[in-house]
């Protein structure tokens, strides 16, 4: 064997020591490292680096372990006390975001559903509209019905004389009588329905109207060319039969949805019939004076104005009376109802392919060129600005990026 | 082994069934949930973390706070956890994040909130490790962290590289370097005078 001639290189001596070198070369090196004494000085001195540095002791750690840790050890257990608790975890880490998603889907196709109904339709056949009037009848357009009329005239009456029995015990308003007074209530539901067919549906809604004495107020169908059918109808049926009306409407399909809801109108009722009562009081004196008392012309000429006015007032507030009573009575429901639509193949576009092709093409030229000059003009309009604020920020900014990068790298 | 590590892991509190298996077989079973496991392991690294951290922050609380925040996040990172490399790498790795994240607060407060840092507060310590701090402060930042990973933490070069993202060679070359440079300075009398108070001050054990 001979003996190396050459030293060996320092930082080979070093990963000798530090055992980072190949068995082979390690054995090489330290033969010859063990002949040669400048090698061997080498060798020791950077042993006598390391054992300097070993002589640096440290103070004992704590030896317990700290809360946060006792606390992370504990949320660690549970969470992974065993193979299936973490399968659990795991289903669970995709179960919960996929019932959100699936949530958040189903909310946005109702509502997508939803807004479609209420939009204005593309091709719409209004078929009928009937308006109220204020005393209760009907335009000739709606074919008034009789038990409807009965309905109306009985519950107006029954108020008429509930109010008439409280007005003559004349309970102060808001006192503990007022409390006695029967609720006023102004229904309205909303009906949502999924049909097979809208004509069938639609034949099927007069004579349930007809069966409990309600009338339709506002009629629509929506027949789009390529889309599902649609049918609004804005009903008032008596209060009474409203539920037994809204059972007989869903058999007519499947319910998508289905909402009531209430109003009080007890106390604006009562203020009313106190404001008339007050009027009528009040024009009954105006006619008191008209007759018993004599005076200038120009006093009899404003007492009938007065009465003229308070008139005006009580004929108004009865209207108002009437019309509020009405709502009570007969409560609003507005049935939708939805067609399910079946995809049709519809034949090819009138319009040939070629033209479809230029057409699209020019469109495509003339949004990429309505880009451009929107840019243009972004730049035009905004880019002074931009160069007064990147030369008032953009410098220390520079800076201080290029300061935090040389901080940040440094650690 | 002939190193802190070892030294540390030889005076550390056996468990009773843990002490034969290795670390990487402990953190297996701390992963699936054996804290026993964990106890073994937090017996065997407690000191050579801290020592980790002491010797580059000197603030003996600091430093405590931070070795048990690593050992916090070796628990949290514990569902993660592969058999890749050794767990004295991996762990050391997590040491070096906390410890950069350390930095960097402690400088950012410093800088922009005009905070204290708690870098200069050292405990009570003695003349050796005065003197170490003096030299390794004078060596350049990386070299000062290749030299105490290998010198305490017994990383080997390749580990080092892949901790500090720095090529192998470049690791050897400069841990000679720093190693030369450590030597010159704590042969050379030193350069102010060692307050006596704290000379002779025992450390705490």
């Amino acid at each position: 064997m001979t003996k190396t001639t050459t030293h060996i290189a320092p930082e080979e001596i070093m990963a000798w020591i530090d055992g980072e070198l190949a068995v082979s070369d390690a054995q090489s090196i330290a033969e010859h490292v063990f002949e040669c004494s400048e090698c061997s000085s080498i060798m020791e001195d950077l042993k006598s680096t390391s054992g300097v540095l070993s002589e640096w002791r440290i103070p004992e750690p704590a030896s317990a372990m700290d809360p946060l840790i006792l606390q992370a050890l504990d949320h660690h257990r549970n969470s992974s006390s065993s193979r299936t608790l973490h399968k659990v975890h795991s289903w669970k880490n995709w179960a919960f975001p996929s019932a959100a998603i699936a949530a958040a889907l189903l909310i946005a196709v109702v509502g997508i559903d939803n807004r479609k109904a209420a939009s204005p339709p593309l091709n719409n056949a209004r078929i009928g509209e009937f308006t109220e009037e204020k005393n209760g009848s009907l335009s000739p357009a709606a074919p008034p019905d009789q038990g409807r009329q009965h309905m109306l005239a009985s519950t107006s009456n029954a108020l008429d004389a509930t109010v008439a029995s409280k007005t003559e015990e004349t309970p102060p308003p808001g006192g503990l009588a007022a409390t006695l007074v029967p609720q006023m209530i102004v229904r309205n539901s909303t009906l949502v329905l999924l049909v097979k067919d809208v004509a069938i549906a639609r034949a099927s809604v007069d004579p349930i109207l007809a069966k409990y004495g309600g009338y339709n107020s506002l009629l629509d169908l929506d027949t789009p060319q390529d889309g599902e059918r649609r049918f609004n109808a804005t009903l008032r049926i008596p209060v009474h039969e409203l539920q037994h009306a809204i059972s007989d409407f869903k058999a007519l399909g499947r319910t998508l949805s289905e909402s009531q809801a209430g109003e009080e109108v007890t106390q604006k009722h009562t203020d009313l019939v106190a404001r008339l009562q007050n009027s009528r009081e009040t024009e009954q004196r105006l006619r008191s004076i008209l007759q018993e008392r004599t005076g200038k012309m120009q006093d009899v000429l404003q007492v009938e104005q007065q009465i003229s006015r308070v008139r005006g007032e009580i004929e108004s507030m009865e209207a108002e009376q009437r019309d509020l009573e009405h709502q009570v009575a007969f409560a609003g429901l507005n049935l939708q109802l939805t067609e399910e639509h079946k995809e049709q193949f519809s034949p090819s576009s009138p319009i040939s392919t070629s033209t479809r092709m230029h057409n699209a093409a020019v469109e495509g030229m003339r949004n990429a060129a309505d880009t451009l000059l929107s840019l243009l003009l972004v730049l035009e309009q905004y880019g002074p600005v931009i160069v007064v604020w990147l030369a008032i920020a953009g410098v220390p900014g520079y800076l201080v990026w290029r300061r935090y990068r040389k901080v940040r790298d440094s650690f | 082994m002939n190193g802190p590590q070892s030294s540390a892991i030889a005076n550390s509190t056996p468990v009773s069934g843990q002490g034969d298996l290795t670390d990487e077989q402990l953190m297996v079973d701390f992963a699936r949930g054996s804290a026993e496991a964990f106890q073994a392991l937090f017996s065997r690294y407690n000191k050579p973390l801290f020592g980790f951290f002491v010797r580059r922050i000197a603030d003996r609380s600091m430093a405590d706070e931070l070795t048990q925040e690593t050992f916090v996040a070796i628990i949290r990172a514990a569902p993660r956890y592969e058999v890749t490399a050794l767990f004295r790498t991996w762990l050391y790795a997590i040491a070096y994040k906390v410890l950069r994240s350390y930095r960097r607060k402690a400088f950012f407060s410093s800088e922009f909130l005009s905070a204290e840092v708690p870098e200069h507060s050292v405990g009570p310590t003695i003349e050796t490790a005065l003197l170490m701090r003096e030299a390794l402060r004078k060596l350049d930042r990386v070299e000062r962290e290749i030299l105490l990973l290998r010198e305490f933490e017994q990383l080997s070069y390749a580990e080092i590289a892949s901790l500090l993202q720095i090529p192998l060679n470049t690791v050897r070359s400069r841990l000679f370097r720093a190693r030369s440079v450590l030597r010159n300075l704590l042969m050379q009398p030193p350069a102010r005078t060692i307050d006596p108070n704290l000379a002779i001050t025992k450390e705490q054990a």
